[in-house]
């Protein structure tokens, strides 16, 4: 035994070169014979973590970039497909289903911190917005535009307490009214609920599409708890906001095309 | 141990090269293949011991290994020339041996013993590439083929770089004023 130690030590160069020869070929071995191999495996992962990293490191100068073209991505994605919801709609239920259109901006201005509060988008007229537009923030209701220059738009937030939002309680649930009421900008109230709509926190609350900013079935929120008053024939939900106004950033804005039809009538009705 | 520091950073930039940049020279249907992290192995001081030189070639291959998913054929081509790499830097070594912490360089020991020790250990690491890539007795013909191939593509690369950012010749100029102020 202890001549086999001594031997090993005496050319401890050439044993190591052995076990390190046996271990790559058996790396070798695993990954093109075996590809399922432990060894192929603990490569791969290493692999991927080590080419996720330096892409990383490469990819994040392009980062902003590649978010703008994604907005782009998405929002012809969404334009196309409540261009189909509305077809298929327009089958069965309107024969004139108006289709939506979707420009995507970038937040430049904001504030959250106030009672009224606004932000300020990156387009404006020249790009086709105008007045009266809702605007989403990774696919959930945020705001609505209120004035146009020809490359900015100013926009109430949900969170402005001047605004009210018509939204239903689910798919077929009750619709009410949803306004902020300035404590906190991730909670706002529905009111105009009847007492007989039966509601449980966790429950989608979503836009009605009465108002014709936004198409019907929009995420707002989720429900977070009930305020029954016994007296009151109405009950109130406090809902908490899906859009995080606290890292908005890249949005869409909302806009049907035959819009201005269905407002002339509304006019000529008024009169 | 400054020459060791340097030698290591050496490695490690160019396998940072290799990794990002010379991944992609592949040419010729696979015959011609850059490996330029060959030239960090080439440039380790002479002295090294030969167990740390071993271990350092099996780190570099397993690094590339692990980034360009060749599942072990670079860990083992470096394992092979790092194992050979003492008895090759010997073949080409004046009569007198190398300086202490030398590690080859044009300026130093001119471009016929850096030509003929990269082309040697450029050799013997894309062979043993090929050979173990192979897997079988009968394409070691071929691995011999781009194996030459492919050292001559690395030696011109490594030769190129060596005259470019090797080390360079102090300057002959006189700095002292010839006026006597």
């Amino acid at each position: 035994m202890r001549t086999l130690i001594q031997l090993i030590i005496r050319n401890h160069r050439l044993v190591l070169f052995v076990l390190l020869e046996m271990i790559a070929l058996s790396w070798v071995a695993s990954t093109h014979a075996h590809p399922r191999g432990n060894l192929a495996k603990i490569g791969m992962e290493m692999s991927a973590s080590w080419t996720d990293a330096v892409g990383r490191t490469i990819n994040f100068k392009n980062l902003k970039e590649n978010n703008s073209s994604l907005l782009i991505e998405n929002s012809r994605l969404r334009t196309k497909n409540l261009g189909y919801q509305n077809r298929s709609i327009t089958n069965t239920i309107s024969k004139f289903g108006g289709a939506w259109k979707s420009t995507p901006a970038e937040i430049v201005r904001y504030s959250t911190s106030f009672k009224n509060n606004v932000l300020v988008a990156n387009q404006g007229s020249l790009s086709g917005l105008r007045p009266g537009m809702g605007m989403l923030e990774n696919g959930v209701v945020a705001g609505l535009i209120t004035e146009v220059s020809e490359n900015h738009s100013l926009v109430l937030p949900v969170i402005h307490l001047n605004t009210n939002w018509s939204v239903r309680l689910g798919c077929f649930g009750a619709v009410g009214i949803l306004n902020w009421s300035g404590e906190s900008i991730e909670y706002a109230t529905l009111t105009d609920i009847p007492l007989s709509e039966h509601i449980l926190p966790g429950d989608s609350v979503i836009t009605s599409g009465f108002q014709g900013t936004f198409p019907s079935g929009i995420l707002v929120g989720k429900v977070e708890e009930l305020i029954v008053t016994e007296a009151d024939e109405f009950q109130s939900v406090t809902i908490k906001l899906s859009a995080n106004y606290k890292k908005i950033h890249y949005v869409e804005f909302m806009s049907k095309k035959d819009s201005a039809e269905i407002d002339s009538l509304l006019i000529t009705t008024a009169q | 141990m400054k020459s060791f520091i340097r030698s290591i950073g050496m490695v490690f930039l160019t396998c940072l090269l290799q990794v990002l940049i010379f991944r992609y020279g592949i040419f010729a249907g696979g015959w011609v293949v850059t490996c330029f992290h060959i030239y960090g192995l080439i440039l380790l001081p002479t002295e090294l011991s030969k167990t740390s030189c071993l271990m350092i070639g099996a780190l570099v291959g397993a690094s590339i290994d692990v980034v360009l998913l060749t599942g072990g054929l670079h860990m083992s081509a470096g394992i092979v020339t790092c194992f050979m790499t003492p008895w090759l830097t010997t073949f080409i070594a004046p009569r007198e041996g190398f300086i202490r912490e030398h590690s080859i360089s044009v300026l130093h020991d001119g471009w016929g013993r850096f030509l003929a020790l990269s082309s040697l250990i450029s050799f013997v690491y894309m062979f043993t590439l090929f050979a173990v890539e192979g897997w079988k007795w009968s394409l070691l013909p071929s691995a011999i083929g781009k194996g030459i191939a492919s050292t001559t593509m690395n030696v011109i690369l490594f030769a190129i770089f060596q005259g470019l950012f090797g080390p360079k010749p102090k300057s002959k100029s006189h700095t002292t004023s010839t006026y006597h102020w």
